[in-house]
């Protein structure tokens, strides 16, 4: 997957078909769907692919999964109409280079019927379609947790990125939600969601580590959702990602913190540059975007002199 | 460029000598960069500018053609190549150290857990044991002009050390026992500090012959879960490794086992036979799990040690 050019018209086609029809942007979901679309259903995946093409020879991975249980009030119904932008402003910013974007849901393993849709890395409008067929939960337990790690578990053990493997370029993942991770990875929801046979339990931590590997990971909780100002779950989720926990006072302004937030990390821009190319862009949220950001200032990648790379047959084994 | 002024400027910016030449060859460009800007050539007022400015000069012209990376710490110029490693190549850079560049840049997280790895000997092993490992000096993130992203490292040279891959004949058990004292001292140190090495090889363990010194390098492979294995070694691998892709110390004191064992090879006597069998379970629970109280059995097992001179 990944292949394909993000063809302005055809979004707006798309959007003016729903707006024209009188269905939300979520007709899948409103539909009474009770079940993963069969695009975004985890199970029996082997790996979503982000590859390289002629098309699109330096691909940038990023993927963006959000909680659709009921903490979060409206905000999966704001997100899916935003998140659209997405790609249009890295790619007019020049802050990845070819992205690939992978849209999916996480809910609760524990008590939903749908607890994870993942779609795939898309480069045009189809990236659109997988928004509108996520499911929403309405549902999750009030025990402030949802099954982030079994996303996780999923985006580790289930990707595929040609950026990583040829270019040592880490994937961006952002979770958008209210609530923590359940401690482990269960066997029994990994048998039941995504078909895999696992030994025993895996640690949160532990599959962080691993996700760690295939992309950098971060953490959005809008202000706007149920626990959004809920201190021990933000505690947890800095114990486990650090700084890349980012507070989003403006729902509005998510797609521009996704796309400055890549933009630091691909190094195409200091957080400045970043926040004045919104101010130009007539964005009105550079001030939540500055301050959701202001941690993720860091140091510079090492330009300039020829590496000695040596031509070796690699001596490892993947496991 | 015409005067002092602008060449300050110019000479300030650059980053390489390259960058200075205008498309000229490098010893005329340098000279005339010399006129301009010699201390020599400007008048009292500019002397301290000029002075700063000629040193910079200098260097880059030195600099020219070599490989030269500069980070926040410090500025690496790398010389000749020392070693090729399973990923990684390592070249010599001044001051007594050696940059690790992986080949291929889907290493890099092999080389972030080496890093990772000597840090925390670093900063939670016991100093005393430091020795057992090299020191790291930087890890960073290099970029070509392919986009390619590389973990390097930055790690001390340990001179006069050799990797027990180079003995060519079958090891006198009596000149094992201080390898294999050691070597347990060192994992149980790095045990203590919460890492696993997880692949100890024949390529991985360096000898100093003379003062029967020893250290562990290419951390590369410590972590859970275990990413990758030494390809030609993968027969050493216990099997949860191969498995269920954990390592514990017990996985390290398996491989240590094996190891010595194939460095002796059937000269060992039957007692040490035992010992080895002892510690090379396929469950890893059933081996010993604290290298150091196993070391104290090695010992007793030893008896009174004598000093016996190696070389290779």
């Amino acid at each position: 997957m990944g292949s394909g050019r993000w063809s302005t018209d055809v979004y707006s086609a798309a959007a003016s078909y729903r707006a024209a029809s009188g269905t939300s942007a979520f007709a899948y979901s409103d539909g009474g769907a009770r079940e993963a679309h069969p695009a975004l259903d985890p199970h029996g995946v082997g790996k979503r692919e982000s590859r390289d093409s002629d098309e699109h020879p330096l691909s940038t991975p990023i993927a963006v999964l959000f909680d659709v249980t009921g903490s979060m009030g409206g905000v999966p119904r704001t997100l899916q109409t935003k998140l659209p932008q997405l790609l249009g402003l890295l790619t007019r910013k020049g802050y990845a280079t070819d992205p690939h974007i992978l849209f999916g849901a996480v809910g609760d393993a524990t008590c939903d019927r749908v607890p994870l849709q993942i779609g795939q890395f898309e480069s045009d409008n189809r990236m659109d379609e997988d928004l509108a067929r996520i499911v929403l939960e309405g549902g999750g337990g009030g025990q402030k947790t949802e099954s982030y790690e079994l996303a996780m578990y999923f985006m580790a053990r289930h990707t595929a990125l040609d950026s990583v493997v040829k270019r040592g370029r880490r994937g961006y993942l952002f979770l958008i939600g209210d609530e923590m991770p359940y401690p482990r990875v269960s066997p029994r929801e990994v048998k039941k969601v995504i078909g895999d046979d696992l030994g025993e339990p895996i640690g949160t931590e532990q599959i962080i580590a691993e996700l760690r590997r295939s992309f950098d990971v971060y953490y959005l909780i809008p202000a706007a959702a149920g626990w959004g100002g809920d201190a021990e779950i933000r505690k947890r989720w800095r114990a486990l990602l650090g700084q890349n926990v980012l507070e989003l006072d403006d729902l509005d302004a998510v797609c521009e913190t996704i796309a400055l937030t890549v933009g630091l990390g691909e190094d195409a821009i200091d957080l400045d540059a970043g926040l004045a190319d919104l101010v130009e862009a007539g964005s009105a949220h550079h001030g939540t975007v500055g301050k959701a950001l202001a941690p993720l200032q860091r140091g510079a990648v090492v330009r300039g002199g020829a590496l000695p790379v040596g031509d070796a047959a690699s001596g490892n084994e993947r496991l | 460029m015409s005067t002092f002024a602008e060449a300050v400027v110019l000479i300030e910016r650059a980053g390489t000598f390259t960058e200075l030449t205008g498309g000229r060859v490098a010893e005329e460009a340098y000279r005339s960069w010399v006129k301009l800007v010699h201390p020599d050539a400007v008048g009292t007022a500019e002397r301290a500018t000029a002075t700063a400015i000629f040193a910079k000069l200098s260097r880059l012209y030195a600099e020219r053609g070599a490989t030269v990376l500069r980070t926040s710490h410090g500025t690496y110029r790398v010389g000749d190549l020392v070693a090729t490693g399973d990923i990684a190549d390592l070249s010599a850079v001044d001051g007594g150290w050696l940059v690790k560049v992986p080949r291929s840049p889907a290493d890099n997280d092999l080389m972030a857990a080496e890093a990772e790895a000597l840090q925390r000997l670093r900063d939670k092993g016991d100093p005393k044991f430091r020795p057992y490992a090299p020191k790291l000096i930087e890890s960073f993130v290099h970029e070509g002009g392919d986009r390619k992203r590389r973990r390097v490292t930055v790690l001390e040279r340990l001179d006069g050390f050799v990797p027990l891959s180079r003995l060519d004949r079958e090891l006198d058990w009596r000149d094992a026992a201080w390898m294999w004292r050691r070597l347990l001292t060192g994992l149980g140190w790095a045990h203590r500090a919460g890492v696993v090495h997880g692949a100890v090889v024949e390529e991985h363990v360096l000898i100093h012959p003379g003062e029967h010194g020893l250290a562990l390098v290419d951390w590369c492979y410590s972590g859970s879960p275990v990413a990758a294995v030494v390809k030609r070694r993968r027969d050493a691998y216990p099997p949860e490794v191969l498995k269920h892709k954990t390592a514990t110390p017990a996985t390290d004191i398996y491989m240590a086992t094996g190891l010595m064992t194939r460095l002796v090879g059937d000269g060992l006597p039957a007692a040490l036979r035992r010992f080895a069998d002892g510690c090379r379970y396929d469950a890893p629970r059933m081996r010993p799990q604290d290298a150091w109280r196993l070391l104290g059995e090695l010992d007793e097992l030893l008896g009174p040690r004598k000093f016996r001179p190696f070389t290779l």
